[in-house]
Parts: C-alpha cells; structure tokens; sequence
C-alpha cells in the first residue's frame, strides 16, 4: 500500500497543493479562508479517477488512499497556518468611533 | 516542478515565520469591550475581529451553538501584551492574549490573524471548560490562520 502510495506520490502531492490552494483563492473573494474539506476531497477523488489511479483497486483501497490523502490534506493547511502562507496582511485599528444614537 | 516552487515557498515561509520580532508591552488601554462594539464606541476593525471569531468557531464545528462572544481589550504603545510572566520573572510578552474572564487582549497595530487563534482559545473554553494555553488542539493549526478548514455540511 505505502509502496504504491510513494510511487504516485510526485502526481498526487501537487495535485493536493494545487487544490487547495486554488479553493483558496476561489473562496478568499466569497468569505475568508474557509474551505470545505469535503469540497477539496471531492475535487482530488475526481483528479484521481480521471487519471484512473484507481482502476485496478477494489473500494476498500480506494477508501484507504483517500484516507491517506485526507490526512495529508489536513497537514497541509496546517502547514499554510503555521507558515503563515495566507496571513492577513490587515492590522488591528481600535481608533475610537463614536456611535451615533437617535434622540430619542 | 511545481512541487519544487511550492517547496521553496514553504521554506521561505518557514523562515520568515521563525525570524526574530523584537516584542515592545503596549500598556495603554485604547478599546476595552464588546468584540462588536460599546453602547457609545465601536472600533474600525470591529467587523473584521467578528467576522474571523465566527469563522473560527464554524470551523470548530460550533457554529449551532450559541456561546457568547469573548471580549476585547486593544492596547496601545507597543506591538506586544503581557500575559502573565516568565519563569525569571520578567513579563512574558505575546502578541495576543487570551484570559479566562473572556477577555482577548492584542495590541493595537498587531496582525489581525491572532484573533482567530485567541478565539480558537476561547470556544474551546466555552465548549470544553479549558482555553487549552498549551496548544495540544489540532483546532489551533487547523482554524486559526488563513485557512479554516471545515467539515460542516455545505
């Protein structure tokens, strides 16, 4: 299993990195940094049927890949966070602003 | 080839974040309140410090319960708070604090990032009954930076 993992390894890993940081991207502009690990796990399933990696695999070893895959999927935003790859490059401002109220 | 540019990133960035910040106590007090604002003051970042709280704790799956927000204090005069002090005595200085009454305190100036990792603190404080100060969750790389990875249905 490992060993046929390390051998597409050099396809799949930049693949996942690419994913993810396209959903990146994609979502930044709809609500900050927020990415459904469901969405990034379905784009890479369907990445990885496409080149038909799992052509000769029964479910059970297609599950224990996207196991493997999703653990990696975690590391690597983890690794964007710890990095700080996609910090906000906005300070904190608590300038006072007075809030208007109606006279009642 | 790709992999080897993203590599290189990777250790750009690794470096960058490990690089040395000379850490100065702002001690004046410029907000101290509600996350989203007082009954007479809000603050021009409030919305954002909201928005990134909610996203955190969404990421945390919390996102149908309804604990209240932390607080917020924003000092002035440095670009680091104390929380608490070191072994020797001298003022342990972060950039973001977070303290059991719910108050989150970070300087004013600070990046804006630390407040999804101080609110990570305090919805694991109201979910779990303790902030986790040493940082074992996996909540802490997973939802407080600028990716919030989460599992919720769409």
């Amino acid at each position: 299993m490992w060993k046929e993992l390390f051998k597409i390894a050099p396809d799949l890993i930049p693949i996942i990195i690419q994913t993810v940081m396209d959903l990146e991207q994609v979502v930044t502009g709809i609500k900050r940094g927020e990415i459904r690990k469901s969405r990034v796990m379905n784009i890479i399933s369907n990445i990885l049927d496409t080149k038909n990696y799992f052509l000769k695999r029964d479910s059970g070893g297609q599950l224990e890949i996207l196991n493997l895959v999703s653990m990696f999927v975690d590391v690597l935003v983890s690794t964007f966070n710890y990095t700080g790859l996609f910090k906000s490059t906005e300070s904190l401002d608590f300038t006072p602003i007075p809030v208007n109220k109606e006279e009642s | 080839m790709i992999f080897y540019k993203i590599l290189l990133i990777f250790s750009i960035g690794l470096i960058a974040s490990c690089a040395a910040m000379n850490l100065t106590p702002a001690t004046e007090v410029a907000y101290e309140g509600e996350l989203i604002g007082n009954e007479d003051f809000t603050y021009p970042s409030a919305g954002k410090v909201l928005e990134m709280c909610l996203t955190a704790k969404t990421c945390m799956g919390l996102s149908q319960t309804d604990y209240p927000l932390p607080k917020i204090r924003g000092l002035r005069g440095g670009n680091a708070v104390e929380c608490g002090v070191n072994e020797d005595g001298t003022p342990k200085l972060k950039e973001g604090c977070y303290s059991a009454d719910g108050f989150i305190t970070v300087p004013e100036g600070g990046d804006l990032d630390v407040i999804s990792h101080e609110c990570v603190h305090h919805w694991l404080m109201q979910s779990t009954g303790d902030p986790d100060p040493l940082h074992g969750s996996k909540f802490f790389l997973t939802c407080s930076g600028g990716i919030s990875l989460t599992e919720d249905a769409e």
